[in-house]
């Protein structure tokens, strides 16, 4: 089985395996939480694990000789102006750096283990044994440590802490997620614009960047929160806008070297306008180390939104975070080391998930080495 | 007259002083002519395919004179007629094809963007198109270079592609920059082959840049000889090779190897290097260079003189026979 199909079983298998599972909360809708119990805590060990797998699949057979890759199609004769090629055109190099991303098993693992959370975050409602914010029994419920029922614990309040980790990994990832294509996309578009037209416009965009660069960012985003009421899309928004300057920066370094190139100056002799040249040639071939630096920002974002809840003004309780869910955490420490060890020990995962999928991205996408092969 | 150049002039403001590149250059081409524009590395030709399109590069600046095609004065347009003229009227084709094509996108795609653009195509008729383009330029099998990366093709493939850019809105002007300077002297013949027959197919009018004599020999009805960014010697092609006019041009022709020219004999080239364009000798800037030069060569730069039916020489010593 190829390899591509292994990994499309892989996830086939793990949201079947939750459709199965979850049947019988479909039809009765929290009923029996004991049972959900029972079943989320096996599903939750399940699904990270076996993403873990597929990717550990990968760093296992590190130690394996390398196979030969298999060549769809065979090499056609061809035998006209040039060297044989590879068969099957329509390789572009960002196909081809994907394929060598596949080829990267740490990376991999990283993927598989973002994958993994994703899912869990968006099928929160269905596995999470509780109601996340649901006050039970304040008394006989609180803070139990992690039992059958209770995987992760119960807090102060006795609610369960594994549904609370399950809702808050969507508030934390779809928040990180979300600022940083906010950032990423305004940063794009302000520095190619600053890059292309040079000069004048180049050197009044930049000098804002320089201003909002000089506050601390983390500092800006504490004053902004402040001052605006913390609903998730402020917080997106905040977040987001606070820090494009960097992606912004270097972008326009890319452009100006970019918009030197031959193909660049042919575009502006075939007639096209600014607005095609910008966003159909000069940002496409930019964007390979703003994947790499978009996917170290996740990992920052889901850092600040944590440091943020932490302190109190990101995500406000009831709402579960990662990070609010450490603060609360904190005050408990040593009656109740579970209650700030799981979403830290969360947070960590997908933090470093992260890294290694920048790093595996940085490494495939590295020009220097992205068209070795064929040339 | 399809294209008229007066009294061009670039110069690009240095931080060491203002670089003349295009020194008051002026020539014509006809509907349909293939005019080729020769001399050595770093003497303002491409400047003068650039300053055509206006688009010189900072911080170059055209300074003088006009660009007349068509009647109407090129840089007079809004920049909106400018681009339509860009692309739709007048094709470029540059010397590298590696770097002329956007590493990002297959050839096809790029065709397609710019019929969509200047034929107001869909985006379905225009990848058709493109399809045929590429078949046009003599690609073999197109439909499936057309989803070609620029990378999966070889250098003469990739400049045909480059071609089928230039020439899929039927310009009534391709300039070409030096088309085969990078590739392969077998596959140099097929691309000049190539762009004699597309002249023939579309009546299209061509600009050739290049330093090589045996490319203008082969091609060009007439041939401007430039130097320092001035223009030296203009006329019929076959009557500068035969009888050259200026000792620079002779200079370019006696260092052109020749079949038959017997082993052993040294080829002769023009003694010195072109010179520093901050730093042009005073008078003619040729006669540090020049064999027939004397003392009435260093005063001023010698005026373009008529010599002959349709032949211009800007030389105190040239005379016809």
């Amino acid at each position: 089985m190829s390899r591509r199909a292994l990994h499309l079983f892989g996830l086939a298998a793990i949201l079947g395996m939750v459709l199965v599972l979850r049947r019988e909360a479909f039809l009765e809708q929290w009923s029996n939480p004991a049972l959900d119990a029972r079943v989320a805590t096996r599903f939750v060990v399940i699904a990270p694990v076996l993403c873990m797998l597929l990717g550990l699949r990968d760093v296992l057979a590190l130690w394996r000789p390398a196979r030969e890759t298999t060549q769809k199609g065979g090499s056609r004769a061809e035998g006209h102006e040039g060297p044989p090629r590879p068969a099957g055109h329509g390789r572009g190099p960002y196909r081809v750096a994907m394929r060598r991303f596949a080829e990267n098993r740490l990376a991999m693992a990283g993927l598989y283990a973002i994958a993994g959370l994703c899912l869990v975050a968006i099928l929160a409602p269905l596995l999470a044994p509780f109601d996340p914010t649901a006050i039970d029994d304040p008394v006989a419920t609180r803070h139990l440590p992690p039992s059958a029922e209770h995987p992760f614990g119960t807090d102060e309040y006795g609610r369960d802490w594994l549904s609370r980790a399950l809702y808050g990994a969507r508030v934390s990832l779809s928040v990180a997620i979300l600022a940083v294509m906010v950032a990423v996309t305004v940063g794009t578009i302000y520095g190619a614009v600053a890059g292309y037209f040079g000069g004048f416009v180049d050197n009044a965009l930049m000098r804002i960047v320089d201003v909002i660069m000089a506050f601390p960012t983390f500092f800006l985003m504490l004053m902004l929160v402040g001052v605006f009421e913390a609903s998730l899309l402020a917080l997106v928004l905040i977040m987001g806008l606070t820090s494009w300057t960097g992606t912004a920066r270097f972008i326009r370094g890319e452009i100006l070297s970019l918009k030197e190139r031959d193909f660049i100056e042919a575009a502006r002799a075939m007639g096209l306008p600014h607005r095609i040249i910008i966003f159909r040639h000069l940002i496409p071939n930019a964007l390979a180390p703003v994947l790499v630096s978009a996917a170290l920002m996740v990992g920052g974002m889901i850092g600040a939104e944590a440091g943020l809840s932490f302190l109190g003004i990101g995500i406000r309780p009831p709402t579960p975070s990662w990070g609010n869910m450490v603060s609360q955490g904190q005050d408990a420490i040593f009656v109740a080391w579970w209650v700030a060890l799981f979403p830290g020990l969360l947070l960590s995962i997908t933090i470093l998930s992260f890294n290694l999928l920048a790093d595996g991205l940085r490494d495939a996408l590295d020009p220097k080495t992205l068209m070795r092969k064929y040339v | 007259m399809l294209l008229r150049v007066e009294d061009l002039a670039a110069t690009f403001f240095l931080d060491e002083g203002e670089l003349r590149a295009v020194d008051g250059v002026t020539f014509e081409i006809g509907e349909g002519e293939t005019v080729a524009l020769v001399g050595e590395s770093g003497c303002g030709k491409t400047i003068v395919a650039l300053s055509i399109l206006d688009l010189v590069p900072s911080p170059g600046r055209i300074v003088g004179g006009r660009i007349l095609f068509g009647g109407r004065d090129l840089h007079g347009l809004k920049p909106e007629e400018l681009r339509r003229v860009r692309g739709g009227e007048i094709g470029m084709v540059f010397q590298e094809p590696g770097s002329a094509l956007n590493p990002v996108f297959p050839v096809g795609r790029q065709i397609a963007e710019v019929l969509e653009l200047h034929r107001g195509m869909t985006r379905r008729d225009a990848e058709l198109e493109a399809v045929r383009a590429l078949g046009g330029v003599g690609i073999p099998d197109p439909e499936t270079r057309a989803k070609a990366y620029p990378f999966e093709l070889s250098g003469g493939m990739r400049q045909r592609a480059v071609i089928a850019i230039a020439t899929c809105t039927r310009p009534k002007l391709l300039i070409a920059d030096e088309p085969t300077t990078a590739l392969d002297v077998t596959v140099q013949a097929d691309i000049l082959d190539l762009l004699g027959d597309l002249r023939e197919r579309y009546h299209m009018a061509t600009l050739l840049i290049t330093h090589d004599l045996g490319v203008v020999a082969e091609t060009a009805e007439r041939t401007l000889v430039m130097y320092t960014g001035k223009l030296f010697e203009t006329g019929p092609t076959d009557r500068i090779f035969d009888e050259p006019l200026h000792p620079y041009t002779t200079g370019l022709l006696r260092a052109v190897p020749r079949l038959g020219s017997g082993r052993g004999v040294p080829l002769e080239g023009i003694p010195g290097a072109v010179p520093d364009l901050l730093r042009l000798p005073s008078g003619c800037t040729f006669h540090p260079r020049c064999e027939l030069a004397d003392e009435g060569c260093t005063d001023a730069f010698p005026p373009t003189r008529e010599m002959g039916p349709g032949r211009e020489c800007a030389c105190y010593r040239a005379t016809t026979t």
